[in-house]
C-alpha cells in the first residue's frame, strides 16, 4: 500500500469514475507446498499461461491503466520465471506485490529476488504460536520458513508486510501478534472475514470467531490504538449511513476498479467473485470489459440498493461484500448474517472503548 | 539554470508511473510515496526517455504550448529539478540508457 492516503483515494476515485482497472490481482498458478484449510483456489491442474503469456496479459493491463499488481498463487515462487515476470512488470510501471507464503524464499534465491525491484513482500502469518500457524498450513515448519524468509528480505531492505486471517486460532493473541510484526520491522494487517470459498466449500468456516470472541478481537485491536481514538471516532462518524452521498456510491470496486486474472488468464470481477469474464489472452479486454453483461449490472448497483442496510447503525463498523451475499443468500443485496454479527461486534468493541477512555 | 539545460534527463530506476486521465501517478519505490503530475507535467514526463536534454524537452514543449522559450526554459528547470530532488528523475550529462 503506497503512502500519501490522499493521492491514492483521488486516484482511485478518478478510476472508479471511468471504471479503469487499476488494481489487478494476478493468481500466477493455482500449484501450492501448503495446504491451508481456508485456501480458495482450486488446485487442478491446467495449463499455465506461459511467461509470454503472462508479460501480453501485463501489456494489455497496463494499456489499460492497471497500475498496482499483486502477484499471488497458489504459490507464486513454484514459477520458474517469477524473477522474469516480476522485472517485467517493474520495467511496464506497475507497482508490484508479490504475495507468497516466504516457505521456498532463502539465501540461495531471496538477493535474485530483491533485483527485480518488487515493491511490496506480503505473507501470511496465522499466529505467533508454530505448532499453531503449521497446524492451519497444514506444513510443519512452514512457520519458521516465513519467519525467515520475511527476516531475510528485510534485511535485504524490501518492505514486508504480514497479513492475517484473525480467527478462533488467534484471536486471542492479538497483542502478541502485533509484537511479532514489530519485532521484524512489519506492519500486519488482518481482518476476519473468512468466507465460502468460490468452489463453495463450507468446512473452515467453523474457524470463525463466535460473538463474544469478535469483541475481544476488536477490543483487544481498539486497545493497541487507543491514543487514536478520537480520530478513529471522526472516522467513524464520517462513514454512518448516509442516504445522500450513499445513492451515488458503488457497493465496492469489482469490476470497476478491481479485477482478478487466474493462472489461464481468465478475467474475473475481483477475489471472491467466481464467474469468469472473458480469457485475457484470447479476448478482446476493452469488450469484456464493456461488454459482460454481468459486470454491466453489477456497475449499476448502489450502496443504498441493499435494502436492509439503510440506517442500520452499524454501517459505519461493516465491510460489505456482495460476492460473499451471493455466496451464502444468493442475492448480492442481501447481508449475510456473517456480516451483520462482524460488524456488531465491532461496533460494541468500539463503544466499550469509547466508554472506558 | 543554464547548466541543468544541458543535461539529459530519465526518470529513476524502479519508479512506477501511469497516467490515468491525462495525469501522471508516480511511485518512489524507496518510500512508497505516490506523486501526482497535472497535464503539462505530464506530458513532458512522457517525453522523457535518457536521450534527451532538458533543453529537447523545451524544444518538444514549445511545438506544443503557446509560450515563449525561456519562460518555458524557467518553468521546466524547476520541474526537472523538483522531481530530481523527489528522485523521480535523474540527470548527467551523458545519455543514461
Ligand atoms: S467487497 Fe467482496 S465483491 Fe467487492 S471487491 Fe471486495 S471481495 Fe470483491
Ligand atoms: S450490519 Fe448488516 S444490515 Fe448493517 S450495514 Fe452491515 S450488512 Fe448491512
Amino acid at each position: 500500500m503506497p503512502r500519501s492516503t490522499k493521492i491514492f483515494k483521488r486516484l482511485q476515485q478518478k478510476a472508479e469514475k471511468r471504471r479503469i482497472p487499476l488494481n489487478a490481482l494476478f493468481e500466477l498458478t493455482h500449484r501450492c507446498n501448503l495446504r491451508c484449510s481456508h485456501c480458495y483456489v482450486d488446485n487442478e491442474n491446467h495449463t499455465e499461461l506461459t511467461t509470454d503469456g503472462v508479460k501480453k496479459a501485463l501489456d494489455i493491463l497496463k494499456d489499460n491503466g492497471t497500475f498496482f499488481v499483486i502477484f499471488t498463487g497458489g504459490e507464486a515462487m513454484l514459477r520458474s520465471d517469477i524473477y522474469e515476470i516480476l522485472t517485467y512488470a517493474k520495467i511496464s510501471g506497475f507497482v508490484t506485490t508479490l504475495f507468497t507464503s516466504g516457505t521456498i524464499i532463502d539465501g540461495n534465491n531471496a538477493e535474485r529476488l530483491i533485483k527485480t525491484g518488487t515493491d511490496d513482500y506480503e505473507m501470511s502469518i496465522y499466529s505467533d504460536i508454530p505448532s499453531d500457524h503449521d497446524a492451519l498450513t497444514g506444513v510443519d515448519g512452514s512457520f519458521k520458513r516465513t519467519m525467515g524468509a520475511a527476516r531475510l528480505l528485510k534485511s535485504l531492505g524490501a518492505k514486508v508486510t504480514l497479513k492475517t486471517v484473525w480467527s478462533k486460532l488467534n484471536f486471542a493473541r492479538v497483542k502478541e501478534m502485533y509484537a511479532l510484526a514489530d519485532k521484524l520491522g512489519c506492519e500486519l494487517r488482518g481482518a476476519p472475514y473468512i468466507s465460502v470459498t468460490n468452489s463453495g466449500d463450507t468446512a473452515h468456516l467453523n474457524t470463525r470467531c463466535n460473538d463474544d470472541e469478535l469483541t475481544e478481537l476488536f477490543s483487544s485491536m481498539y486497545e493497541l490504538q487507543k491514543e487514536r481514538i478520537d480520530e478513529t471516532f471522526n472516522e467513524v462518524r464520517s462513514k454512518e449511513y448516509d442516504y445522500e452521498t450513499l445513492k451515488d456510491k458503488r457497493i465496492c470496486g469489482a469490476c470497476v476498479t478491481k479485477l482478478r486474472i487466474d493462472p489461464y488468464g481468465n478475467i474475473y470481477p475481483c477475489v471472491a467473485f467466481g464467474n469468469a469474464m472473458g480469457n485475457i489472452t484470447e479476448d478482446d479486454f476493452k469488450s469484456v470489459w464493456s461488454g459482460d453483461s454481468f459486470a454491466k449490472s453489477f456497475c449499476e448497483l448502489r450502496v443504498t440498493d441493499i435494502k436492509k442496510c439503510r440506517d442500520c447503525d452499524r454501517f459505519a463498523f461493516c465491510r460489505y461484500c456482495p460476492a460473499d451475499s451471493l455466496k451464502e443468500c444468493s442475492d448480492m443485496l442481501i447481508p449475510t448474517d456473517e456480516m451483520c454479527r462482524v460488524a456488531k461486534a465491532h461496533r460494541t468493541a468500539f463503544y466499550n472503548t469509547m466508554k472506558k477512555i | 539554470m543554464s547548466s541543468i539545460l544541458n543535461k539529459f534527463v530519465a526518470r529513476a530506476d524502479n519508479i512506477a508511473y501511469r497516467t490515468v486521465a491525462d495525469e501522471a501517478v508516480i511511485m518512489t519505490p524507496a518510500d512508497s510515496m505516490l506523486h501526482e503530475l497535472n497535464e503539462v507535467a505530464t506530458s513532458i514526463f512522457a517525453n522523457i526517455n535518457g536521450k534527451r536534454t532538458v533543453r529537447e524537452l523545451c524544444k518538444l514543449a514549445f511545438n506544443e504550448y503557446e509560450v515563449e522559450m525561456a519562460r518555458l526554459e524557467a518553468d521546466i528547470s524547476t520541474l526537472i529539478g523538483e522531481l530530481e530532488k523527489k528522485n523521480i528523475l535523474q540527470l548527467s550529462d551523458a545519455p543514461i540508457n
